[in-house]
């Protein structure tokens, strides 16, 4: 019978029959998809209890063990993804449900509205299988398959809203994500030519300094990067999520990137630590800077909304980076838990600003930014969810980013790496005023002209927005108890016999 | 209207020159690469490590003969369950972007070209359900038995065969989405059964690979072909073409 | 030997694909550079799989490749798709027909 063990496979076999019934009943497209985040969100609570109570597990698919089978398994970073993005997928889940009942209700374009929206059930279904699938996977190929879903459903969904804006930028992410994969992949063709297998945990074994390994996890690299919109290479990222309807924009600025270095971040730092010698990381970290300094600059220059978030995002990717010399220098454990608290603070506050945006845009027609004056006045809620979220971009208490740069803070004085700490309270000070130049028309310029409301207000729209801000916005308050799942076990630790039978 | 185009092809020729300075860096980074890459595979020891010992070991109790179609469908077969959804995914989104019926175009064949597509749809559809079924044994299996069936498909396209362009939006579906569903099934029943995900008795799973084969290829061949015909099926479209759809205001 | 030769063709055939990426303009080009890179690199994981002894060769680079293919016809069916859309979105005659169906539209109310 169905053993408590089974629960790993949840969080990917429900959301993948989710996509399938989607597709197939349209009429019902909604609730199978509401359902399968239920289900999702339910895995991952169950997920969690099942690893403080028992440690790190893997799970070997078909029954057949490495070297010749594939497996999944937890260990505390990987369920803290997973417990986000569950959190996450529900409110986006909520959102579009708001967001396709109040466009189809319009008169002007019904067929547009109910094509986007028949589609846009299975294709997020389907990505988030791939996230899932991504957060659990111990397979290096595995992965690239992942990698793959995970890239062209992003694609497909940017291209939902038509717009010959949209179709561009969708056709330019969809092939830098294809050369980030085949990048990848030759990466992978590489570690098995060297050693044999695909599996995590043997290669974690038998990580060496090798010729096939350095180019490997260069490619390997390189394509991540490519994929997470590092400086220079998010020249793809603002267009594509700028130009996307509002929850496609939320799951891709939220979600996808930080799967891609979550990625990169495991490969480092578990499995070929042994490999990579110190400037690499400096390299990583100057990248990083980069990026911060870059997009908080190019932030400020936008007159739309969306594109201000957007760049928001490729700056606030760069603290991620920042942290691969700090973690270095300060210690493994310590890197995951400030990487998870900046990703996972970013993705909650992230979401909510692009609903926020997507309510606003679509109640007034527009996201010129100087024309937003007086939009508290009718919708709230909105407002005030967009500054929570800012509160966190900028990384003011007791917000998780103030808690993730506290911790970079300290251990880039502690261990006299100046550069750093400059160019984190460089990055706050610029989050701050690209915060403050839209929080300064929603709350504090007074109006000059009434603005004229295509629709009242939903709940369905507001509320998701405004929860995932507070979520994000205290999440220092619940520290404790995501370390804790650090603290258990990063790698798992299970003899395995070398033979692959079942 | 000559000096215009001598004044274009000047044009363009100095164009060429500027980008040439950039072209050319390009060009040394690329062949510096490809020179790192070769160097590299050199290196590599050898002999190089292989896991084809282990498939032998195992390959009685995954209910083929063949040991690419064992790994393939049985010891690594969540890779193949995910890849047969990035393929669906394929066909979501290509509907998801167009706007025409499906297909757009209406071909005029002549009688030789509708004689011999009728004589070889049969054909055809006997060598695709040769090549699934041998997968087995030797080389075959879903993927090659299904890129031959969307063959069939496509000539049948091309040729003016009325009924295949008018199919309907859900038998279509249900066809393209038997082979994923199979595989999800099996994989349920698998844990249920079995106690893991996908895991199949070494006794009946000559059974479950051939049916699931078989599903796989009838979706593979349908996909395919619908990536060939593009725009959407029947039934499927609400708005007409032409309808102002893309030049519009902001949205979402 | 020959085995060499298949990794190196396969490598010089991404090399190949990854410069027209990068290169060219038009979408098509771009599509077809990484088709070219793509099959490069399942050439170099056939070469990876080849034992001179028939009985011990590798199986598991070859399901890569078939899993590698299928993604890869499917993400070209996509880009094309996308460029084709583009292309006709861009269109000015197509825009110019458009416009003469939302005048009419207007006319007729």
């Amino acid at each position: 019978m169905i053993s408590a063990e089974s629960w790993i496979i949840v969080p990917v076999v429900a959301p993948l029959s989710g996509a399938l019934l989607s597709f197939l009943i349209r009429r019902g497209s909604v609730i199978i998809s509401m359902t399968a985040a239920a289900l999702n969100g339910l895995a991952a609570i169950i997920l969690v209890k099942q690893f403080l109570q028992a440690g790190p597990a893997v799970y070997a698919i078909g029954g057949w063990n490495p070297p010749l089978g594939i497996t999944l398994h937890t260990d505390g970073p990987s369920l803290i993804m997973l417990a986000m993005t569950a959190v996450a997928a529900i409110a986006i889940c909520l959102y579009a449900w708001g967001y396709f009942s109040l466009r189809i209700d319009e008169p002007v374009r019904i067929g547009r509205a109910e094509r986007q929206e028949s589609f846009f059930w299975p294709l997020w279904m389907l990505q988030l299988t791939a996230l899932n699938g991504l957060f659990l996977s111990g397979d290096i190929f595995n992965l690239y398959v992942t990698l793959e879903l995970l890239g062209i459903s992003a694609a497909a969904l940017a291209a939902l809203s038509g717009k010959t804006s949209a179709l561009i930028a969708s056709l330019r992410y969809l092939l830098v994500s294809l050369l980030g994969s085949l990048s990848y992949l030759l990466g992978v063709v590489f570690i098995y030519k060297t050693y044999g297998v695909l599996d995590l945990v043997l290669l974690q074994k038998m990580a060496g300094m090798e010729p096939g390994v350095i180019a490997a996890l260069a490619f390997m690299s390189v394509g991540l990067l490519l994929k997470t919109a590092l400086f220079p290479m998010h020249f793809w990222l603002p267009p594509a999520h700028a130009n996307a309807l509002a929850p496609v924009s939320s799951i891709l600025s939220g979600l996808v990137v930080k799967a891609s270095f979550f990625l990169l971040f495991r490969l480092w730092f578990d499995i070929f630590s042994p490999v990579l010698p110190a400037s690499a990381f400096s390299l990583m970290g100057f990248l990083g800077a980069g990026a911060v300094l870059w997009g908080a600059i190019q932030s400020l220059r936008q007159k739309r909304l969306k594109l201000l978030i957007a760049y928001s995002t490729v700056s606030q990717l760069g603290y991620l980076f920042i942290a691969f010399p700090l973690a270095f220098a300060g210690g493994t454990s310590q890197a995951w838990s400030t990487v998870l608290f900046m990703a996972a603070g970013h993705a909650c506050a992230k979401i909510a600003m692009f609903m926020a945006a997507g309510n606003i845009l679509l109640h007034i027609g527009h996201d010129r930014i100087k024309d937003l004056a007086g939009i508290r006045a009718h919708l709230p809620i909105t407002s005030f969810a967009y500054a929570a979220a800012g509160v966190n971009l900028i990384g003011l208490p007791p917000s998780a980013g103030f808690v993730a740069k506290w911790m970079m803070l300290i251990t880039a004085l502690s261990t006299h790496q100046w550069l750093w700490a400059l160019v984190l309270l460089a990055g706050s000070l610029l989050a701050a005023a690209y915060v403050f130049k839209v929080t300064s028309q929603l709350f504090v310029i007074p109006p000059d002209t009434t603005l004229i409301m295509r629709h009242r207000s939903a709940p369905l729209l507001e509320w998701p927005a405004l929860i995932l801000a507070l979520i994000s916005l205290l999440m220092g308050l619940m520290a404790p108890y995501p370390l804790r799942l650090l603290e258990i076990g990063v790698t798992p630790e299970v003899v395995m016999l070398l033979g692959g039978g079942p | 209207m000559v000096r215009r185009n001598e004044a274009k092809m000047n044009n363009r020729h100095q164009t060429k020159k500027r980008l040439s300075g950039l072209l050319w860096t390009l060009l040394l980074l690329t062949i510096f690469l490809a020179g790192l890459l070769i160097w590299t595979v050199l290196n590599i020891p050898r002999p190089l490590p292989s896991l084809s010992r282990e498939t032998a070991e195992y390959l009685a109790m995954s209910g083929v003969n063949n040991p690419v179609t064992a790994v393939l469908l049985n010891f690594r077969g969540y890779d193949t369950m995910l890849e047969v959804m990035v393929f669906l995914l394929g066909a979501m989104t290509v509907w998801s972007i167009t706007h025409a019926p499906f297909p757009a175009r209406v071909a005029n064949p002549s009688p030789v070209q509708a004689t011999a597509v009728r004589l070889l749809t049969p054909l055809v559809c006997l060598i695709g359900g040769y090549l699934i079924w041998q997968g087995a044994y030797q080389t075959g299996g879903a993927f090659q038995g299904g890129a031959v069936l969307s063959a069939g498909v496509v000539l049948l396209l091309i040729s003016d065969f009325i009924w295949v362009p008018r199919m309907h939006s859900l038998p279509l579906r249900l066809g393209m989405a038997v082979g994923p569903l199979l595989f999800v099934i099996l994989a349920i029943w698998g844990v249920i059964t079995e106690g893991s995900l996908l895991k199949l008795s070494p006794e009946n799973a000559w059974a479950y690979l051939l049916f699931l084969e078989a599903g796989c290829g009838i979706s593979i061949g349908l996909t395919l072909a619908a990536f060939f015909a593009g725009g959407r099926p029947l039934g499927d479209l609400r708005e007409e073409p032409y309808k102002a759809d893309q030049d519009d205001g902001e949205e979402g | 030997m020959t085995n060499l030769l298949y990794s190196f063709t396969g490598l010089i055939l991404f090399i190949f694909g990854f410069f027209a990426l990068i290169v060219c303009a038009q979408p098509l080009r771009k599509i077809l550079g990484c088709n070219v890179m793509a099959t490069g690199i399942f050439l170099f994981l056939v070469a990876t799989s080849y034992r001179a002894d028939a009985a011990a060769i590798d199986p598991v680079p070859q399901a890569m490749v078939l899993t590698g293919i299928v993604v890869s016809v499917s993400v070209t069916a996509v880009a094309l798709v996308l460029a084709t859309s583009i292309r006709q979105a861009s269109d000015p005659f197509i825009a110019r027909r458009k416009k003469k169906a939302k005048g009419d539209a207007r006319k007729k109310q």
